[in-house]
């Protein structure tokens, strides 16, 4: 089973996505990758993208509710051969909600495990941390 | 397996592969993401044990020095590991015997889905 892995991009800047939105900076970030053929080894060794799986605490996303969005006609995926995938107003939502059920849930399915206070706000803590790089257009994934 | 891993008793197993290196090394960028993931279930739900099973990749140094370096991390759960050609063995045995067949379906799974 895959789960969801954070991102950030890193080849734009907070300046450039400002005034931009979240279509048009995917648009932006497919347009220069197109021509482009090794595309994941660009991707990391170029580090146009930076991973954020150090800054997150205690989230973790399966991506099995998500299988359709992966698809090789995926309009979020940067490119055709690439692993990586934009997270867009759409998706945001989804993933807000699949959050919040997640972490309302006391039963034994509670993937999160909020059990306390701590738990509790080290979640927070990862969501604050997605949500920030989310309103700057920069937020991408890649599922493993 | 619908949650990506399961518990049986007080252990945890997961399967987890590089499918485009079959037969060779796990990405160390991925292994170093999946363990982040283990980390924070062994941390909240603390098992007994835990086991990590990488069925169609070999391990290399990088990859054994990682996962070992992780098991230093939680002395008190009995972590161990396997890759694909003590998978192999396993699914022999498995075969016999017939259980475990979400694994065994998982790994056809992986090694289908290259051929």
């Amino acid at each position: 089973m895959k789960n969801f892995y954070f991102a950030r991009i890193n080849f734009f800047s907070e300046e450039f996505t400002k005034d931009r939105d979240h279509e048009s900076v995917l648009g932006e970030l497919k347009r220069i990758l197109e021509r482009e053929d090794d595309i994941d080894a660009l991707i990391e060794d170029k580090k146009i993208v930076v991973d954020l799986s150090v800054e997150l605490n205690k989230l973790i996303i399966s991506a099995e509710p998500y299988v359709t969005l992966l698809s090789s006609d995926s309009q979020i995926q940067l490119h055709p051969k690439s692993k990586y995938y934009f997270v867009d107003k759409d998706l945001w939502k989804r993933l807000q909600e699949d959050i919040f059920l997640k972490a309302k849930s006391i039963s034994g399915e509670n993937e999160l495990d909020i059990q306390d206070g701590d738990d509790f706000f080290e979640l927070v803590g990862d969501c604050a941390v997605l949500e920030n790089y989310f309103s700057k257009k920069l937020l991408v994934f890649e599922a493993s | 397996m619908g949650r990506g891993y399961f518990e049986d008793g007080n252990f945890i197993y997961e399967c987890k592969s590089s499918p485009d290196r079959m037969g060779s090394s796990i990405n160390q960028g991925s292994l170093k993401k999946w363990i982040s993931d283990i980390r924070k279930i062994l941390k909240s739900r603390h098992p007994s044990g835990f086991r990590y099973i990488f069925p169609v990749n070999r391990l290399d140094s990088e990859n054994e020095s990682l996962l070992n370096q992780f098991m230093g991390e939680f002395p008190s759960i009995d972590i161990q590991y396997y890759d694909c050609e003590s998978v192999d063995r396993l699914i022999m045995a498995l075969n016999k015997v017939n259980t475990l067949p979400e694994l065994v379906e998982y790994i056809k799974q992986e090694r289908g889905a290259k051929q």
